[in-house]
């Protein structure tokens, strides 16, 4: 860190305006993490018609910063509740709310709160340190290292979340499928677009994310209009112990590492993080049995991996323009809306957007621990606002939100439509992260190849022939088929 | 932060019932990626504007299909004078080729801003010495040329110079001309026509060496580098960049744009620019100078485009892969894996099960409701309507909550989105 970035990030610290937004993007994080049902994916699908009308750096000051917070907030229902406000936060239940039912909710969200500040904040100063480091490593990255990088990407979606890997997939494509409507960049003819002069730049990439995120999970939520939810009583929120703090303190550090390896990964996010910090917090306690009764590690482990895989997403998400999760893909999306290409060009030129995401995500892991530690009391009881209010406003956003951004009546219907389709492939098993990640990576993937074709005379063999993309094909290979040969080979020996 | 301020100024101007222009703010919508020179020209001019007058103005760019993009999105918009088209020779050979909604007829000139010639450069450490050597390694195997779009002026520049050169070129899309120095610094690229403002740096740091320059006279930054025309081979082009509005912009707006542009072009900041760039001032022109020549170039780059047989047949511009090859793959291996996913879990829950049951039947026909309530009623109205259908299908007893929920709601939305965020909304109620 030379003189330059401090000088940097003193500009940031000292813009009241941007402070202003990183504390409105925490508080709204903390509040979207904290209401089971919309997560932070959603709400910067939502937020972004806003994001556009605001500088490049303080859409993505806002954005980072609420993607920090929501992932944090969802361990506050997760243990009042026992219903987890975000997916990541679906393994801070297991000990939180049994330690929350002991009476020491305070005790819980003060652990969750101090560990998911301390997995953050790690990642955020390796992604400072990474990313421009992968950037500088991007110069030599040609059309072909892109695409094979691209690949993997998508191959990546076979391991996220629970659902199937073949389903995942699926979802990829159907997202690289809805990024080839419009005019192809190469030679400019039509595609998909049935002479619809609105579809000739493409499917607009927000309608569809809201659509997805949001309305889709509206019509989810209808099915749970008369569940009655309660949370527990909550005395006052307090920091952990010194001695609390000494028994979490190696949990803590080994899931920020591990959550910030597994957030660089492309498509790998938060809530594969968390699984995986809880895991390892079990397999290394000292009594291991006692975990799922209010193991305060049980609490640490996953908090801190999942808030530490933030930090760790928006490294290939800034280098490389490869999304780190799908809420990075979000921001990426918006980026891009932006008119800002994330690579080597972004760092060299624009250095300040790089320091202000930086600055905006080490705020808001250090602000979310107050708006947690003293917020916690109101907020959880938002999160009891009836389903039958909150989903018909949130529907109005949608609307207006779509709207909004082109002034155009189309972008609603795409919204609508996206949902509802949404609705069903998530009823078959097909969630929209995956479709979100195909979408943003469909043109680069698409015009990389092209563009490799043409450098390597039209032979397809020309992606092995360079060290870098046999590389990632090689690895994209093995998270396609890795899992399904090792059961082969393990069936044969 | 700035344009929220902005448009509480003009909440406070529209109260008092003035007719002012702008009276938000403006936008440029370009056709190119930060980094390349229409960007960086835009982004100077609109620093430069907003130095002297009192005018909010932004750069909005709207990338691909060779400005098809920008141009159709330009047309989508109310023609009032705050959305500004920026043109380069790549647009009107998109035009050329009837690409775009936007006809060569519907704009009228604002001003230009640059007249940037084309700079054949490769890699310092490319064994090109000079363009004939360039020329003649094409012969055996097809330069892989870098270009900003396709059909943009650096590729016809490119495709002419082959044409009269008989030599093979590979044209290697990018999009926009930060991309190609960034190919062309990594080597994956052989050649590129560039704008000096695009890579006089790299040029001058010796990383990129420039061949022949594609304009009629030497220029002053690069002295010892050649024309083409003086290689022997007639090829003049440059990247003209100007910009313009639609023809129904009311005629007052079009002159109040004119003063606003003459004066950004002429302050010292674009002056600074210009010269740093190696154009003198002589690249800018206000009105109908520009106007005038925007039709001419348009006349050129029709007649390039027969030349390259490109209108005739704009096949030619497919290499290697067809633009059907991709989406064909994806839709291949989303049915291969479906059938897969349906075999693997044939025992598992009844297949055709969509998950409708009442409820979300009901809520779904809510939502296409909300559609037609949105645009036939209005926001306020619309929105009301879509609140107590749905609150009421969804069994919300609490009468008073319903009817408060349903009339806050939509005014908050409106108040945010129509005052803050000037959204102009649909609906006959609110026309």
């Amino acid at each position: 860190m030379g003189i330059e970035t401090l000088n940097y990030l003193l500009n940031i610290f000292l813009n009241p305006d941007l402070i202003f937004l990183i504390f409105i993007g925490t508080l709204v994080g903390v509040l979207v993490g904290a209401l089971p049902g919309l997560s932070s994916s959603m709400a910067i699908a939502l937020l972004l018609p806003f994001t556009l009308y605001l500088e490049p750096i303080e859409s993505i000051a806002l954005m980072s910063a609420l993607y920090c917070a929501g992932t944090f907030g969802g361990s506050i229902t997760a243990i009042l509740i026992n219903a987890p406000g975000a997916p990541p936060a679906a393994a801070t239940a297991f000990d939180g709310y049994p330690l929350a039912q002991r009476g020491e909710a305070g005790k819980a969200l003060g652990i969750s709160a101090i560990s998911s500040a301390i997995g953050g904040i790690i990642s955020v100063f390796a992604l400072l340190f990474f990313a421009p480091l992968l950037a500088r490593i991007a110069y030599s990255f040609g059309p072909p290292e892109y695409f094979a990088l691209a690949l993997f990407g998508i191959s990546m979606l076979a391991s996220i979340g629970s659902e199937s890997p073949v389903k995942n997939i699926i979802g990829g494509l159907i997202g690289l499928l809805l990024a080839t409507v419009g005019i192809d960049l190469m030679t400019g003819v039509e595609r998909f677009t049935f002479g619809n002069p609105e579809l000739y730049d493409g499917i607009d990439f927000i309608p569809v994310l809201i659509g997805l995120f949001a309305i889709s999970e509206l019509i989810n939520q209808s099915l749970k209009i008369n569940h009655d939810r309660l949370a527990l009583a909550i005395n006052a929120v307090k920091l952990p112990t010194l001695k609390n703090l000494k028994k979490i303190k190696n949990t803590i550090l080994r899931s920020s590492l591990i959550g910030t390896f597994i957030g660089v990964l492309p498509a790998e996010g938060s809530t594969m993080a968390a699984m995986i910090g809880y895991n390892e917090a079990k397999r290394w306690s000292a009594n291991p049995e006692k975990f799922g009764t209010g193991e305060i590690e049980g609490i640490a482990g996953p908090e801190a991996a999942n808030n530490a895989a933030t930090g760790g997403a928006m490294v290939p998400t800034l280098a490389l323009g490869i999304p780190g999760s799908a809420t990075a893909a979000i921001i990426l999306g918006g980026l891009q809306v932006q008119g800002l290409r994330p690579g080597p060009y972004l760092f060299e030129q624009q250095p300040d957007l790089l320091y202000g995401i930086f600055a905006s995500m080490l705020i808001a892991n250090i602000l979310f621990i107050g708006i947690g530690l003293y917020g916690a009391k109101y907020l959880s009881r938002v999160s009891l606002i009836p389903i039958k209010i909150l989903w018909p406003i949130v529907l109005c956003l949608c609307i207006v939100g779509a709207y909004g951004l082109e002034q155009s009546m189309v972008d609603v219907w795409i919204m609508l439509i996206a949902g509802i389709i949404g609705y069903v492939l998530k009823n078959f098993g097909v969630t929209p992260a995956p479709i979100i990640m195909g979408l943003v990576l469909g043109t680069l993937i698409e015009t990389s190849l092209a563009q490799s074709l043409i450098l390597f005379e039209g032979s397809w063999l020309g992606f092995f022939s360079r060290p870098i993309s046999l590389l990632f094909i090689f690895l994209s290979l093995v998270s396609f088929f890795g899992k399904s040969l090792y059961a082969t080979l393990k069936k044969i020996l | 932060m700035r344009k929220f301020l902005f448009l509480f100024c003009f909440i406070n101007i529209s109260l008092f019932g003035q007719d002012s222009f702008p009276d938000h703010p403006i936008d440029i919508i370009t056709h190119a990626s930060p980094g390349g020179g229409t960007d960086t020209t835009a982004r100077t001019m609109a620093l430069a504007i907003q130095s002297i007058n009192d005018v909010d103005i932004g750069v909005f760019p709207r990338t691909g299909g060779g400005g098809v993009v920008a141009m159709n999105y330009f047309d989508r918009q109310i023609h009032d004078g705050h959305n500004i088209l920026a043109i380069t020779p790549t647009h009107l050979f998109a035009m050329a080729r009837g690409q775009s909604t936007v006809n060569i007829d519907d704009l009228i000139g604002i001003a230009r801003a640059t007249d940037d010639p084309l700079v054949v450069m490769v890699h310092q450490s490319s064994p090109f010495l000079d363009l004939n050597f360039l020329i003649n390694y094409g012969k055996s195997t097809p330069i892989k040329w870098g270009t900003t779009q396709v059909g943009g002026v650096d590729h016809v520049a490119g495709a002419i110079l082959a044409l009269r050169a008989n030599t093979q070129l590979d044209v290697v899309p990018f999009s926009g001309g930060g991309q190609i120095v960034t190919n062309l610094t990594g080597q994956t690229i052989d050649a590129a026509a560039l704008n000096l403002t695009e890579a006089f740096d790299q040029i001058e740091r010796g990383i990129f060496r420039p061949l022949a320059v594609l304009s009629p006279n030497r220029i002053s930054l690069l002295p010892n580098v050649p024309t083409a025309r003086e290689l022997g081979y007639d090829v003049v082009f440059s990247t003209v960049r100007g910009y313009l509005v639609h023809k129904d912009t009311p005629l007052e707006h079009i002159e109040t744009l004119q003063t606003i542009f003459s004066s950004g072009l002429n302050n010292q900041i674009f002056k600074d620019y210009l010269i740093g760039s190696g154009l003198t001032q002589e690249s800018i022109a206000i009105g109908e100078e520009w106007d005038l020549q925007v039709r001419e170039l348009y006349e050129d780059a029709r007649i390039a485009m027969l030349e390259l047989g490109i209108i005739q047949n704009p096949e030619i511009l497919e290499q290697y892969m067809s633009p059907y090859f991709f989406p064909r793959v994806l839709i291949i291996s989303i049915l291969i894996l479906s059938l897969w996913a349906m075999y693997k879990n044939r025992h598992s829950k009844p297949f055709f099960d969509l998950g409708f049951n009442r409820t979300i039947s009901i809520t779904t026909l809510i939502l296409i409701a909300s559609g037609f309530l949105f645009s036939v009623l209005g926001v306020i109205l619309g929105l009301s309507v879509l609140l107590i259908l749905l609150q009421f299908a969804w069994g919300q007893e609490n009468k008073k909550i319903l009817f408060l929920v349903s009339a806050i709601t939509p005014i908050m939305i409106y108040l945010i989105f129509s005052i803050l965020l000037n959204v102009r909304f649909p609906g006959i109620l609110w026309a």
